[in-house]
């Protein structure tokens, strides 16, 4: 199959390249001239524009930064929509707005052009290598089995129901890591600032019922490595997915506190920390908001069998 | 008065059942659920109400000062919350009997971490801090005592750790024990309340949570407190993880965290979540028929 992969990022490339490595012809556009010159080294041919590539392919997957990179990829001077020709679906795994999903899907419908809203709701850089991120899709369901072969060479599918539900999920998904990730860099300053050590803070809670992903994912990471696991978003970016998720909740009248508070919270993470620095670095705010010094690890941490069950 | 600290016919405080008595300071739900916990294992509670409140004939035996609770059992444990009515409630014990030596007291009430270590008890009074907590098991979590771990060495506090909860977790260093716990407390807190909203945005923008929660436990937003939404928790711990319960942990959270002036942003946030979250699921899962100490106090 021809497929066109649009965003050639630390997500996009690497679904491209596991494309290529199923057996598809698959070209790629990104605005980055040296992105771009990275995936035709593993084998993926360069499109000039996302207009080009539209026209040469069956199926065109996104995966952009934010709603106005996606706005015009689609519906920009060279963008998908102003080709004569158009693939017959084109599906979207940004992280980018429910209300533009469902403009996108609207404008191509008019062309018989078939756009669903994906997303890849975890595993990150490394999930996405290795082709086992878990994926949500939604949109027209037929259109979904027929191309379900090609997704499950990007991940785990689950196909989420009507039109923006996959979006739903997805900002709901980042709505929690966002969150929960905030609320943790509290809670373990916190304990360091009652006289608890890190490791085992981060050991006692990846056991109990505070447990959560992102305490081992990236907590766990930190304390058992000194660092944050590569490829995170910044907070700037997590500070405008939880945007998004405001949105969504105000358009729809639903009482949440959260969205608006988080988004303010990774802003202000932004501004003393750094914009892109990776947003479980908010603990760092946390510690200067309370004077505490982390006792910093000096080896690597064995966590327990009974921390790493019960998820 | 009791003989002191009776003993069974081979002198051993802890008999092959349990100990035989067990003093309890200490009101509330809370207390009552020790103390239940306590008399259901085979050991005679001798209980010490602060608040003057009645004490079930069936579940415990009255007892009128902390030094004659001393005096008749063989480790106390205390459910103290103020710390001024608790160094209130021991300087009329430490005028009642000035050496106290082999007396063994608990504290797993809600003070702040360390808080037990720094009032001024009895001389000869041995003091351990513990606190009470959830621990994961499987695909459910299960009621846990995290506890000094100089406690357990301790022969009656670790019979009384094992009769609290179904783990007992040792922790080294004085006071983080209870740190530890005030760390989950404020986790589950935020955790529910977050979860809480998530369903309820899910809702509204149609997806409803029985759908939503097995997709995102796939994510990276995934959670331990995600199950409590689906109503998958055992009977037991639903009482532990209802709103107003999660509450008090948050409370108890934001409690620590003054004495070391630390800010709770997103907890803040959580306690008015878990608030509203209260007041439109009454009654809350996990809701019981008041007791007839329950109903004593209410009259």
């Amino acid at each position: 199959m021809r497929i066109g992969v649009i965003g050639l990022g630390s997500m996009g490339a690497p679904m491209a390249r596991n494309l290529v490595a199923a057996g598809h012809e698959v070209r790629g556009f990104d605005i980055a001239p040296e992105k771009l010159a990275a995936a035709t080294a593993c084998g993926i041919a360069a499109a000039e524009s996302a207009a080009g590539l539209a026209a040469r392919c069956e199926l065109l997957i996104l995966m952009v930064w934010d709603d106005d990179a996606l706005r015009d990829a689609l519906f920009g001077p060279a963008g998908i929509c102003s080709s004569r020709q158009l693939p017959q679906c084109v599906v979207d795994f940004s992280t980018t707005s429910v209300a533009l999903a469902h403009e996108a899907a609207g404008v191509l419908r008019q062309r018989d052009c078939v756009f669903l809203d994906g997303a890849v709701i975890g595993g990150g850089a490394a999930a996405a290598q290795a082709a086992t991120s878990p994926i949500v899709v939604a949109g027209d369901r037929a259109t979904y089995d027929r191309y379900l072969p090609t997704f499950a060479r990007l991940g785990r599918c689950d196909y989420v129901g009507a039109q923006g539900h996959a979006k739903v999920v997805k900002l709901i998904n980042n709505l929690l890591v966002g969150v929960v990730t905030a609320a943790n860099a509290e809670a373990l300053s916190l304990g360091l600032a009652l006289g608890v050590e890190l490791p085992q803070l981060v050991d006692r809670m990846r056991a109990s019922a505070g447990a959560s992903r992102v305490l081992d994912s990236y907590m766990g990471r930190y304390v058992a490595e000194g660092r944050y696991p590569e490829g995170l978003i910044g907070h700037r970016l997590m500070a405008k997915d939880l945007r998004l998720a405001a949105e969504l909740a105000e358009s729809m009248d639903c009482a949440v506190t959260y969205p608006r508070f988080g988004e303010q919270m990774y802003a202000t993470f932004g501004r003393v920390l750094g914009d892109d620095r990776p947003f479980p670095s908010a603990f760092e705010y946390f510690r200067r908001m309370s004077s505490v010094e982390a006792t910093a690890p000096r080896v690597p941490l064995e966590f327990s069998d009974q921390g790493r069950s019960g998820r | 008065m009791r003989p002191r600290r009776s003993r069974n016919s081979s002198g051993d405080a802890v008999t092959p059942s349990g100990l035989a008595h067990v003093g309890l300071v200490g009101s509330g739900s809370m207390a009552h659920a020790v103390m239940l916990r306590l008399a259901r294992s085979g050991a005679q509670v001798h209980a010490l109400d602060p608040a003057q409140r009645a004490v079930d004939g069936d579940d415990g035996e009255p007892c009128a000062s902390l030094a004659a609770l001393r005096d008749c059992t063989e480790v106390v444990v205390a459910l103290l919350e103020d710390p001024v009515r608790a160094q209130a409630l021991f300087a009329s014990d430490a005028r009642g009997a000035a050496d106290a030596t082999g007396s063994v007291v608990l504290d797993i009430g809600l003070m702040p971490p360390g808080l037990a270590y720094q009032l001024q008890w009895p001389r000869g009074v041995r003091v351990y801090e513990g606190a009470l907590g959830h621990q994961l098991d499987g695909a459910g979590i299960v009621p846990a005592l995290y506890i000094d771990a100089d406690a357990l060495a301790e022969p009656a506090i670790a019979w009384v750790a094992r009769t609290l909860a179904d783990r007992v977790v040792p922790i080294a260093g004085r006071g983080r024990a209870k740190a530890i716990a005030a760390v989950e407390g404020l986790l589950m807190g935020v955790n529910a309340a977050i979860v809480r909203e998530a369903a309820t945005l899910g809702a509204a923008a149609g997806i409803p949570f029985a759908t939503l929660m097995p997709l995102i436990l796939k994510g990276s937003g995934a959670t331990a407190m995600m199950p409590l939404e689906a109503e998958s928790w055992t009977a037991e711990t639903a009482h532990s993880c209802d709103p107003e319960s999660l509450r008090e942990g948050v409370v108890r959270a934001f409690d620590a965290a003054r004495r070391v002036s630390h800010p709770l942003l997103f907890g803040t946030i959580a306690m008015g979540v878990l608030a509203h979250r209260a007041a439109e699921s009454q009654p809350a899962r996990g809701w019981r028929e008041p007791t007839p100490r329950h109903r004593a106090s209410a009259a």
